[in-house]
């Protein structure tokens, strides 16, 4: 008697588990095809940078997202501003990331076409320094395709990126950045 | 009994669900991009594409065309009557293009005998983590120097080809951590003619055409944008060990400090080779550390985009 209920239970708890594993799923949904650029004004020349590898998920359901930045996939248009941006300025090798990851905010329905706007409120985390944002997004759903774009702004000094006085080519303060990505169903 | 069993379980449940919110996120995004690796060449072992003279495991990316101005005082053991070397002056001035990620090509004029020197280097094998492991990088090297000055005897025949000298060096090294980078280079040397080695009856040439070497830099990152540096070179010990062109000479020995400034590289370092072409600085360092045979110099490197990365 008491073996058969202990098997009961286990039964129920696998279901319950399993529906729950389906439905989060369901409402899983991932960034591909991801473009981010950044773009700084400086006075010699304007600096730009894209980087195609950006990856990240949003969980619709439970509200959340994580996002990953790959550093060294930035590609410049000259490959010495890359080394520097990699050697000396990220330090991609000890930070090879930059992340933001938190909760978004907003309504939203992904089976409507429509354009929603939305906050994500979370933490960015660039050269191993973590600053609390919330940051404006856009979802766009288009008959079955969605679309994810957010225009920000970063300091360098919030996240300890130090420009020295001695660079020739001086650059902004506050780098634009520009996030394109369609979102697939997991 | 039961009811503990199901609030043990409705815990679990609960428990799980709100673990899933985050971390779980992070684990599916760990195993997406596990399967999904991408090729990541180490890059940066040295800040140029010369440890001091020696030429590193660097070279210049596609399209960057790199100005070089190298420069050797005299002697420190020149005394005070030549302020200590600062009196003379000898120079190097090259330019070097990367022309894909493989190879890059380059020419210099050096004070020294009036030569010119071609050269290339080429990657074999690129250091790299991703889809494969491979822990250093292996490239090859090239130099041919043509001695400019005018011929000693003109009234005898005279070839170009007795002008030249060739360097093969390989270069293999790696990159062990962001501060320290090594490497060790094997190198050849060989000359068509060596000047001023006639045996005992005046007549023809005897010598080595063909001399070894073997090189050893390192690099270590101080900041961000400097580092030390050192290399020496050992000349590897002929049969005839008494032969003009070896005993005469010295091994090679420099240490310096790179100071990076956006497009530039600033090279400081004490050295006792005067020359700063392979065949110069490997065969013909001709003072000695030990009487204070040590030159100043630095080398300024100035970078120029060419060809831009297309998108």
């Amino acid at each position: 008697m008491k073996k058969l209920f202990f098997h009961k239970t286990h039964l129920s708890v696998l279901l319950i588990l399993i529906c729950c594993g389906v439905s989060v799923a369901q409402a899983r949904y991932q960034l591909t095809n991801s473009s981010v650029m950044f773009f700084s004004e400086a006075p010699l020349e304007n600096i730009e940078a894209k980087n195609k590898d950006t990856k990240g998920i949003i969980d619709i359901s439970a509200r959340t997202f994580t996002i990953r930045m790959p550093i060294k996939s930035f590609v410049f248009e000259k490959s010495l501003m890359q080394e520097h941006f990699n050697e000396n300025y990220m330090e991609s090798a000890k930070y090879p990331n930059a992340t933001f990851k938190g909760a978004i905010d907003g309504k939203y329905d992904l089976k409507k076409n429509g354009s929603y706007p939305v906050t994500a409120t979370g933490e960015l985390d660039i050269h191993g320094v973590k600053q609390k944002r919330t940051i404006q997004a856009i979802i766009e759903v288009k008959d079955k395709s969605i679309k994810l774009t957010s225009k920000f702004k970063v300091r360098l000094e919030d996240h300890k990126i130090e420009i020295p006085t001695l660079v020739f080519n001086k650059i902004a303060e506050e780098l634009d950045v520009t996030l394109e990505s369609d979102l697939i169903n997991m | 009994m039961e009811m503990i069993r199901f609030s043990l379980t409705l815990f679990f449940i609960i428990s799980t669900a709100s673990v899933f919110a985050q971390d779980d996120l992070d684990q599916l995004l760990d195993e997406i991009e596990s399967k999904e690796k991408k090729k990541e060449y180490v890059t940066g072992a040295f800040k140029a594409t010369r440890v001091v003279n020696l030429p590193s495991l660097e070279k210049k990316a596609p399209g960057a065309l790199e100005f070089r101005i190298s420069h050797r005082f005299g002697p420190l053991n020149g005394g005070a009557y030549q302020i200590f070397g600062l009196d003379q002056a000898t120079m190097r001035l090259s330019l070097e293009y990367g022309i894909n990620r493989f190879l890059m090509a380059g020419f210099g004029r050096s004070t020294y005998e009036k030569t010119f020197d071609f050269y290339a280097k080429a990657t074999i094998l690129q250091q790299q983590t991703g889809v494969k492991n491979i822990p250093f990088s292996f490239l090859y090297y090239f130099n041919t120097a043509i001695n400019g000055l005018k011929w000693q005897d003109p009234s005898r025949e005279n070839y170009f080809s007795s002008q030249l000298s060739y360097v093969h060096q390989l270069i293999i090294g790696s990159k062990l951590s962001e501060s320290f980078s090594f490497q060790l280079s094997p190198t050849l040397i060989h000359k068509n003619l060596l000047p001023g080695t006639q045996d005992q009856n005046g007549e023809g040439f005897f010598g080595l055409n063909n001399s070894y070497a073997i090189g050893a830099a390192g690099r270590v990152r101080i900041t961000k944008r400097t580092a030390l540096t050192a290399e020496y070179i050992y000349r590897i010990p002929p049969n005839d060990t008494q032969a003009p062109s070896y005993s005469l000479f010295y091994n090679s020995l420099s240490i310096g400090c790179d100071i990076e400034t956006g497009g530039h590289v600033f090279q400081f370092h004490v050295s006792n080779s005067l020359p700063m072409f392979e065949r110069g600085f490997i065969t013909e360092t001709s003072k000695s550390w030990s009487d204070g045979g040590i030159h100043l110099g630095f080398n300024i490197t100035r970078d120029f985009t060419l060809k831009r990365n297309t998108k």
